[in-house]
């Protein structure tokens, strides 16, 4: 029941509420109708006076229509100039797509330019640090073979120097040793002097060999003239006994005499043996000297052979010298300055050589002088060598003479005993005997002397022989060392020479060396001086080009100003066209007058 | 009426005349605005290119290295010797 109260009490209100908005819906439309009824009037009014202008506006249509007229008239003459304008703007167009072809092309010119101008530089920049590079380069080896060459040119001048002080030594030696065979000459011909005067003895010597030879033979014949008086006599003896025993008793005596002598002779003989040995020791001496030479030999062959090796290294060295040049750069005037030492020391060389060639004629003087004497000393051994054969005939005669004196004692052994088997000797035969044996002890005693001048002579000629073997030995001495001198000296100057044929030659490749590198260097100035006159022309080209396109710029700048001026003509033309379109007709330009300032 | 009717026509007419003008100079405005664009480029282009002053100081540099090499090559050999 509420809730249909609640629901009718609802409804009710919603009736009420119905009628109130009814009410006011009828109130608001009356006044609207109200309003209405006083706009309708209003609007009649003003249709009134719409009509009116209506009419007002009638006419001005009118008077705008003959405007329109010549506003179409205009129009016309505006698209004209419109035609004219596109036709413009099209040409403007047509030289603007000109134009940027153009300004591309200078644009890729000008980039070429720049690159190739940067390659220049880059170029000239490359070209700059190789000479800059090649120079000092140069320099430092320049420096440094100067350095070389002027330690090449000190060690040189010591050497020349050493040699110079060598030379000198040689020549003192040389004089030394020619006084030296001065002395051996003079001695020579001291010698030479003996030798004749002992043929002269020897002659004397042999004379009185002949003479007493001939003595001897007729000591023979009357020795058998005595024993045909001896036997003649033999019936005699026997009353002589006693005499006999006086005989046989002087006889002893005499015996004994001779035995002294030959004691004496034994002595002698002995003294002989005594010098012989002195001789042979003389002679051990001598070969001890001999070997004492041949070390000495020895010693200067190893000098020789440490001067060989001296001699490699050096030309090991100078070889060296010889590649460490092969590799540098040659000077000009300092090398010429050099050559001209060279050209001094090859004048003071060949002034050496010339003295060299002196000596050399000297030393062949030297030699055929050496020869001489070499054949003087050998006729000298041939004398020697005869006098040693002489020497040997005079020990065999003197054999000879000591066995005939053997002989005469066994026959006065023989006599004896027949003296003593026959014992009878004749009392007028005491002064023939006593003569003979007077005679017989006289020539004896010239035996005796002339054995002990033979033994003298022998003696001397000896000791003139051990001399003259002394001599001899000392020569030989002098002229081996003088050989080998002479040897080692040609060897020396042989040397020396190659030295300096060597010398001569690398200067020689030097200055050709020398000339190939001026050669070279004139070559790659060429090169270089035509690089430039090249790169000179490529650069005029360019700086032609670049003129050229400063031209082309000028006038484009020239035709881009003309161009634009003609643009401001016509846009000024054109403004001035709007304008006057703004001033007369402003609703039809309304368009135009919002485009315009756009 | 002929009047009215050959102004209307005429309207009509002057009407497209107007709007083809109107479209013509729209047109011929947005030609004129490429144009001065295209100008502007231009004249912006060329005052960059004559005054790009890379070329001259790329021309200077190489003249400049040009004549510093060819002192380098000039020099002979003889100063070289004195040094």
């Amino acid at each position: 029941m509420n809730e249909l109260f609640s629901k009718l009490y609802k409804e009710a209100e919603k009736i009420k509420q119905w009628k109130l908005t009814v009410e006011t819906e009828l109130n608001q439309k009356e006044r609207k109708l109200q309003e209405n009824k006083k706009t309708i009037e209003a609007q009649n009014k003003a249709i009134q006076e719409l009509q009116f202008e209506n009419e007002n506006l009638h006419l001005k249509l009118e008077d705008e229509i003959c405007e329109n007229k010549d506003l179409l008239k205009e129009a016309a003459a505006s698209r004209h100039l419109c035609n004219l304008l596109k036709e413009t703007c099209t040409r403007f167009t047509e030289k603007t797509s000109k134009h940027e072809q153009e300004k591309a092309e200078t644009i890729q010119l000008y980039e070429e330019l720049h690159s190739n101008i940067e390659r220049m530089t880059a170029a000239f920049e490359e070209l700059r640090v190789q000479a800059e590079n090649d120079r000092s380069e140069m320099s430092f080896k320049l420096k440094e073979e100067a350095e070389k060459v002027d330690k090449f040119e000190k060690e040189c001048k010591l050497e020349v120097s050493q040699k110079e002080k060598q030379i000198s030594a040689l020549t003192i030696e040389r004089d030394e040793k020619d006084d030296v065979i001065k002395d051996i000459k003079a001695q020579l011909q001291t010698s030479q002097n003996k030798i004749a005067d002992l043929m002269e003895a020897k002659l004397h010597h042999e004379e009185m060999l002949k003479e007493s030879q001939v003595s001897k033979e007729h000591l023979r014949a009357e020795l058998e003239e005595a024993k045909m008086s001896l036997q003649k006599a033999e019936v005699t003896q026997k009353n002589l006994e006693t005499e006999l025993q006086t005989r046989v008793k002087t006889l002893i005596q005499v015996t004994g005499e001779k035995e002294e002598q030959e004691e004496e002779c034994k002595k002698m003989k002995a003294l002989l043996a005594a010098l012989t040995e002195e001789f042979e020791t003389s002679v051990a001496n001598l070969k001890s000297l001999l070997q004492e030479e041949q070390n000495r030999l020895k010693k200067y062959e190893d000098d020789s052979k440490l001067l060989t090796l001296e001699l490699q290294k050096k030309s090991a060295e100078l070889e060296e010298m010889t590649k460490v040049k092969c590799d540098k750069e040659v000077q000009l005037e300092e090398l010429s300055e050099t050559l001209k030492e060279f050209q001094d020391l090859k004048a003071q060389l060949t002034s050496t050589a010339e003295k060299e060639q002196d000596y050399l004629k000297q030393l062949v003087t030297l030699k055929t002088d050496l020869e001489q004497e070499a054949l003087r000393n050998e006729q000298l051994t041939v004398y020697l060598s005869k006098l040693s054969l002489e020497k040997e005939q005079t020990a065999q005669e003197k054999n000879a003479v000591a066995a005939e004196v053997k002989k005469l004692q066994e026959q006065q052994e023989d006599s004896k005993k027949k003296e003593e088997n026959t014992k009878q000797l004749v009392e007028n035969l005491e002064e023939a005997n006593s003569q003979l044996r007077n005679e017989l002890e006289s020539l004896k005693q010239k035996m005796a002397k002339t054995g002990e001048e033979m033994r003298s002579a022998l003696d001397e000629r000896e000791e003139n022989m051990n001399n003259l073997k002394k001599q001899v030995e000392n020569k030989t001495k002098c002229i081996e060392e003088l050989q080998q001198e002479n040897k080692v000296l040609p060897k020396k100057l042989t040397a020396e020479s190659k030295k300096s044929n060597t010398y001569e030659g690398k200067v020689n490749k030097l200055q050709i060396e020398m000339e190939k590198m001026n050669k070279q260097h004139k070559e790659a100035a060429d090169i270089y001086q035509k690089d430039i006159e090249t790169r000179k022309g490529n650069e005029n080209k360019l700086r032609e080009e670049v003129e050229k396109m400063r031209l082309l710029c000028d006038e484009t700048a020239m035709i881009q100003r003309q161009t634009d001026a003609r643009c401001q003509h016509k846009i000024t033309e054109m403004m001035a066209l709007m304008e006057k379109h703004k001033g007369r007709d402003f609703p039809a330009c309304c368009g135009l007058q919002c485009v315009i300032p756009c | 009426m002929a009047e009215s009717e050959s102004q209307e026509g005429n309207y009509y007419n002057w009407g497209k005349m107007v709007e083809n003008i109107k479209t013509d100079m729209e047109e011929l405005l947005e030609e004129m605005e490429k144009l001065t664009v295209r100008a502007t480029w231009m004249t912006f282009d060329y005052t960059a290119i004559q005054t790009n002053p890379d070329l001259s100081n790329a021309m200077q540099h190489s003249e400049d290295v040009f004549l510093m090499c060819k002192e380098q090559m000039e020099k002979k050999w003889q100063e070289v010797l004195l040094e």
